[in-house]
Order: structure tokens, then C-alpha cells, then sequence
């Protein structure tokens, strides 16, 4: 005996393609999501964060409190001189909510004129604190403004780059794994 | 063209130069003349601003002196207007040639970064 499937399913609309800038919502999980006509952003916290920022670490350094970490950013440019750029070095816990930071930098720099690409780096040094956390394994670079302005704002930055466990935080916490009974004998 | 007596053969200045930038003017001015005559020069900015200011010099037959000035680019484009005097034999001063260039105010270029990215991280 064959049985037939009857599927209702209402109303269908092609998708809009290319969004337009503006808040859009999840209607499953309510979150909230903004879209600048470039880059899309997650709501959590009172902060917009860029979505597809974060990268796979091409390695892991190991970290204990006491430690100092330099993160150097980079980039090729071309145009007039800018002096100011401010940036925003992060180290943190990434998750469903986005970044949280926990320590922060906040330097700027100059960078120089030219008509041809050129390679650009900037450094911040983090000491690791002695209440680190275990989960403090990412880290993420963003640079905004400057004279003249190279464009974005500390919320919806020009640039933004980070990597997702980056680092390994050893001895900031009593960590036991893999407790069982070894073994048990006859003595 | 070349007036009576003095010819303004050149007026040496960029084409091209970013708002603020010091441009430097020379305006070369030759004797057509078959003896030793006083020369004077005025370069003037737009019609506006005096930046060589009647400086005067003897100028030998078939020879060319140059006059120096220079002025601050202003942030549109400019034309440099050169005139050339003589003194006639009455203690006037006579105008005889003259020669415009234009100086455009250089766009400024475009900030543009790409592949910017987390170069290192280590220890430090």
C-alpha cells in the first residue's frame, strides 16, 4: 500500500540578496544581528562584534601568570601618512556570545606615507595577570580612525582580526584530568 | 611670445603639488637685447598674491637670469603669473612679457589596507 506525504509549506519567498544594512533577529534565539552593507555583527553585551573575524590559531604559546605576551599586528598599506590610529588589542574567551574581553590594549601609531604597499606593524605586550583564567585562549587585534581617517569606530572597526585558542594558560588553576584508580593489586 | 626687449623663456615650477607643500618658482628672463638692461621680475599668484616682488637685476645681451620665489599650495589649483619689466631710459618702468603656468593640488591618495591579520604572537 503506498501512503502519500502531504508537506504545507506556506508561504515561500525568494530570499532578499544582496541584505540591507540594518538590525536583523534570530526568531529562534532572539539574538540580534546588525548589518553595516559589508560586514555583519552579533549583539551581545552592548557590543556590536564583527562575525567571521575569528581564525583558527597557526599555533598555541603556552602562558602562566607572571608571563608577558606580545601580539603584533600587521598589514600592507598604500596612501598618505596617518598619525593616531588607535587600535585594540584583546585577550579573552571566545564563545556563542562572541569575545569577552579580559585584558585590553589600547595604543596607537603611526603609520608612514606611501605610494607603493608597504608592511606595517605595531606590538602590545600583555602581562598575564595572576587570576587568569584557563579559558583566556584568544586573542584579536582591531584599528579604527587617525588623521586622516582611515574609517570605522571602536564598535564597527576598519580592520579586525583575531585568532580562536591561541594560547595555553598553565598554573593559574588547580587542574586535575583524567582522575581514576590506576591500578589495583594484590600486595 | 617675447616682448621688445626681455624674453620670459621659462617658468620653472611642478605641475602638480599636495595642498601645503612650499612650491618653488623660477622665472627665467633673457636680454634680446644688444646691451646690459635692468630687468625686473613679478610673480604673482591667481592675480592675487605678490610672491615675487619687483626683484631686479642687470642682465647682459643674450643672457638669462633667473628669479626665485615660492609660495604655499593652497588646497585648489593655482596659475603662477609671471611679468617681466625693463627700465627704460627715462627711469620707468616698462612691462614687456609675461607667462602663465598652471600648478594642480594633487589629490591626496586613498588609505588602503589589506590583509591586515595578527602578524605573531609569542612570549615575550
Amino acid at each position: 500500500m503506498v501512503k502519500t506525504l502531504t508537506l504545507n509549506l506556506g508561504t515561500v519567498r525568494a530570499m532578499q540578496t544582496p541584505y540591507q544594512p540594518g538590525w536583523y533577529v534570530n526568531p529562534s534565539t532572539g539574538q540580534r544581528y546588525y548589518y553595516d552593507g559589508k560586514q555583519w555583527y552579533i549583539y551581545a553585551a552592548g557590543l556590536l562584534t564583527a562575525l567571521g573575524y575569528m581564525n583558527p590559531a597557526p599555533k598555541q604559546v603556552t602562558l602562566s601568570p607572571g608571563d608577558r605576551l606580545q601580539v603584533t599586528l600587521g598589514f600592507q598599506y598604500t596612501g598618505p601618512a596617518i598619525s593616531q590610529v588607535l587600535s585594540r588589542y584583546a585577550v579573552g574567551v571566545y564563545g556563542a556570545l562572541g569575545f569577552s574581553e579580559m585584558l585590553v590594549g589600547t595604543p596607537t601609531f603611526n603609520v608612514p606615507a606611501s605610494n607603493t604597499p608597504i608592511a606595517v606593524t605595531n606590538s602590545y605586550v600583555f602581562t598575564i595577570p595572576t587570576g587568569v583564567g584557563s579559558n583566556w585562549t584568544s586573542i584579536y587585534v582591531k584599528i579604527w580612525g587617525g588623521t586622516p581617517d582611515i574609517g570605522g569606530s571602536e564598535q564597527s572597526p576598519a580592520q579586525i582580526f583575531g585568532y580562536q585558542d591561541a594560547l595555553i594558560i598553565v598554573g593559574a588553576q588547580v587542574n586535575i584530568t583524567n582522575f581514576t584508580i590506576a591500578d589495583f593489586v594484590k600486595v | 611670445m617675447a616682448g621688445t626687449y626681455t624674453e620670459i623663456v621659462e617658468v620653472q615650477a611642478p605641475d602638480e603639488a599636495a595642498a601645503g607643500d612650499t612650491v618653488n618658482v623660477a622665472v627665467g628672463i633673457a636680454n634680446r637685447w644688444s646691451s646690459a638692461i635692468h630687468i625686473y621680475c613679478v610673480g604673482v599668484l591667481d592675480s592675487e598674491s605678490r610672491f615675487i616682488n619687483w626683484q631686479d637685476a642687470w642682465v647682459n645681451p643674450g643672457e638669462t637670469h633667473y628669479f626665485n620665489g615660492s609660495f604655499v599650495m593652497p588646497g585648489s589649483d593655482v596659475t603662477i603669473n609671471a611679468y617681466s619689466y625693463f627700465e627704460g631710459s627715462d627711469g620707468y618702468l616698462y612691462l614687456d612679457d609675461s607667462k602663465t603656468k598652471a600648478v594642480r593640488v594633487a589629490t591626496a591618495p586613498t588609505p588602503s589596507i589589506t590583509n591586515f591579520r595578527i602578524a605573531d604572537y609569542a612570549k615575550a
